[in-house]
């Protein structure tokens, strides 16, 4: 099982032992390891078990159950239209506003 | 100047410390305990310099509690006055990224605004008072760390806050007693907005949640404070909305009064990490005043994390927790999904449900005001569900239809510097000879134009000729031996290929394409028999063919002629064979040419 979960971490651009053997103590039925976006989350049926941070090139969503590792463009699940599109959308562009502040004076909310 | 990497919205809690003890705070007794009060101004300046340095611009900088008017005159006037300045420091960065520039701002409960009130009108702060409908409950819940009241000297504060010359507002929390109080909450809006004299166009109406660290303060809560149901909600919303239907607050009630809970605000943000940040004196930052109580929407510290990290980790964190809840399959089917992205996930955390806790008072409010926030279409519903889904909500994918094949399949080399056109032609001698724009000139009626390869030009131009124009073209006297050893050269041949731009689908890729009118061959030994020497150029007579075939020009047709020989023909054809990049770089012809009308007489 190491040598697989090295080769999962390699793909990650991470070595790092401690980090293969809690991998390997907790891979099993049901469980997976699923990274994306610099977090590398630990699910145990769909729970959250764990999470670690840490960086990596890929900008893939990468799964891991000890058998196989997955590495699944985000199209996969948007679409290339809307994955293209993505990349020119402003993330939260309309939020502006915080809660229990009320200070409401960007944006023109209150003129 | 540092490049601005993205504007943020900045609280700033100077102290923790609270001198009332509110029986729903979700704060607990976090606020049994101040910050140093020096460690309140040194943590702001060394935040607004570490921030701005590292391109992360707080488009609001404003005061939370705690309480921040516990803090001694000296402080809040030293906090004001680096606040103003970091305002007047940035005012062109802030404007640059749309927003315009904030008054100071502090949330208050009020119960010290008169010791402060000249200091507050000196720097013209915004302030948002904290206030119990009806009075009756804010006697019974807002009380003192003693448990002493604190009414009547907030409707002293009340009636200050009126002839207070600068912005100003009150807001509310509601619970269940507080609609079972219905009739009394509304006759105390009018008593504050007419007695008092409290405008209260700008009030809002915010919902108490269960929280771990009010149950931890309180062990069993107050009698009274619970949550609201989701139908308790919406029918306080209707009795407020029956209530001041035809007043002269109903355009206030309808737009402002419930704004918390409408996508301008952090709460609707799919992640609100990625730009709503709270800052203590301590240095800790946080999500925000609600995810104060809890390590899991704790960002870093500013003395010990760098910045990068601090602002990486809101986006993280708060993917994180939400991967860590699950979704309602209302949410999934929901019309106003991208209005709210399930709410708070603080509440979602510490109440344990999958959608917003104001899910059922958002839809009506929203349905009540169908141009301001129009539901969905099923397409774009399905689009930020997607969207939504991949950030936050991991365990939902697969439930999604897929898209299991690349509709492109363009490989990103085509993008790599060694695979542009230029660093091709650059590599490769031929071809660098191929496209010098000293092979090909026209001369027309006088005038010399330089002729470049359409595929490499940013700039191209469009001629006029006509039966009566002299035209001449310029051919280079070595671009007969061009890849082409000098025994053959007499084999090689001038190549001119004449198009007009009327589109004809041509080939196996279907592309279309202007249409080729004739290509004209002429062998090198002819063509330099009949063509004149002219320094380092033959000058050839172009305007007999041309005039012959003008029949093929259309008028208001614009038409394209092509310069090449035969020897340079086939190296581009074989290239393209060789190279793919080069292929796709010249998928166009890429000879030197220019575009014309025909004027006829």
């Amino acid at each position: 099982m190491s040598k697989k979960t090295d080769i999962f971490l390699s793909q990650l651009g991470v070595s790092d032992p401690n980090l293969t053997t809690k991998i390997d103590g907790f891979i099993g039925e049901g469980r997976n390891l699923l990274y994306r976006d610099g977090q590398l989350y630990f699910y145990d049926g769909d729970k959250v078990t764990d999470a670690i941070s840490m960086q990596s090139k890929t900008s893939n969503i990468i799964r891991y159950d000890g058998n196989t590792i997955s590495s699944i463009s985000n199209a996969y699940y948007l679409g290339e239209d809307i994955e293209a599109d993505r990349t020119r959308l402003k993330p939260e562009s309309t939020n502006t506003n915080n809660n229990n502040n009320n200070n409401n004076n960007n944006n023109n909310n209150n003129g | 100047m540092t490049e601005i990497k993205k504007p943020i919205h900045l609280l700033y809690v100077p102290t923790l410390y609270c001198n009332m003890s509110c029986s729903y705070c979700y704060l607990g007794l976090e606020t049994d305990v101040g910050s140093g009060r020096r460690e309140a101004v040194d943590t702001l300046k060394y935040a607004i310099e570490s921030f701005t340095k590292n391109g992360y611009i707080p488009y609001n900088l404003s005061f939370h509690g705690g309480e921040v008017t516990t803090l001694p005159a000296k402080v809040l006037e030293e906090l004001f006055e680096l606040s103003q300045q970091y305002y007047r420091d940035h005012v062109e960065q802030i404007r640059s990224l749309g927003f315009t520039i904030p008054p100071l701002h502090i949330k208050t409960n009020l119960y010290n605004f008169h010791k402060h009130y000249e200091l507050l009108e000196k720097y013209e702060v915004s302030i948002s008072g904290s206030v119990d409908l009806p009075l009756r409950l804010h006697e019974k819940y807002r009380r003192n760390k003693h448990g002493v009241s604190t009414l009547p000297r907030i409707v002293d504060n009340l009636k200050l806050l009126a002839s207070y010359p600068h912005r100003k507002k009150i807001s509310c929390v509601v619970t269940k007693e507080h609609l079972d109080s219905i009739d009394e909450f509304i006759a105390d809006i009018h008593h504050i907005h007419y007695d008092i004299g409290l405008d209260m166009e700008r009030f809002n109406i915010m919902f108490s949640f269960d929280s771990s660290k009010n149950r931890e303060k309180f062990e069993i809560p107050v009698e009274g404070t619970q949550m609201l149901r989701p139908e308790e909600q919406v029918a306080f919303y209707r009795r407020i909305k029956e209530a001041f239907a035809g007043t002269e607050l109903e355009g206030a009630m309808r737009t402002e009064w419930f704004k918390e809970f409408t996508p301008e605000y952090c709460c609707s943000a799919s992640n609100c990490g990625s730009k709503f940040f709270l800052l203590q004196g301590d240095g800790e930052v946080f999500s925000c005043p609600r995810g104060q109580a809890s390590t899991e929407y704790r960002y870093g510290n500013i003395f010990r994390d760098t910045i990068e990290n601090i602002i990486a980790n809101g986006t993280k964190q708060i993917e994180l927790n939400e991967n860590r809840m699950g979704i309602s399959d209302e949410c999934l089917e929901c019309e106003y999904f991208s209005s709210c992205n399930l709410g708070c996930p603080f509440v979602r955390s510490e109440t344990g449900v999958s959608k917003s806790y104001t899910c059922l008072l958002q839809k009506e409010l929203y349905r009540d005001d169908p141009l301001r926030y129009p539901p969905l279409s099923e397409d774009e519903r399905k689009r930020a569900v997607r969207e939504y889904l991949l950030r936050n909500k991991h365990a939902a994918l697969d439930t999604l239809e897929t898209h299991r094949y690349k509709k492109f399949n363009l490989t990103h080399e085509l993008y790599q510097d060694r695979n542009s056109l230029m660093h091709i032609i650059e590599g490769d001698t031929v071809l660098r000879d191929i496209y010098l724009k000293e092979n090909f000139r026209l001369e027309v009626d006088g005038r010399v134009y330089a002729l470049e390869s359409q595929i490499l030009k940013n700039r191209s131009q469009t001629i006029f000729l006509g039966e009566d124009s002299s035209i001449s073209l310029h051919v280079a006297e070595d671009i007969f031996s061009i890849d082409t050893h000098p025994e053959d050269e007499p084999n090689n041949t001038l190549h001119i290929m004449l198009l007009r731009d009327t589109p004809v689908v041509y080939g196996d890729e279907a592309r279309t394409k202007q249409e080729h009118l004739w290509d004209y061959s002429i062998y090198r030994n002819a063509f330099v028999s009949a063509s004149e020497k002219v320094g380092s150029y033959y000058r050839y007579d172009i305007a007999p063919l041309l005039i012959r075939d003008s029949y093929l020009f259309l008028d208001s047709i614009k038409n394209n002629i092509f310069f090449t020989t035969k020897a340079m023909r086939e190296y581009h054809y074989k290239k393209q064979q060789k190279n793919a990049f080069y292929h796709i770089a010249a998928i166009n012809l890429p000879f030197s040419n220019i575009e014309f009308y025909w004027i006829k007489e």
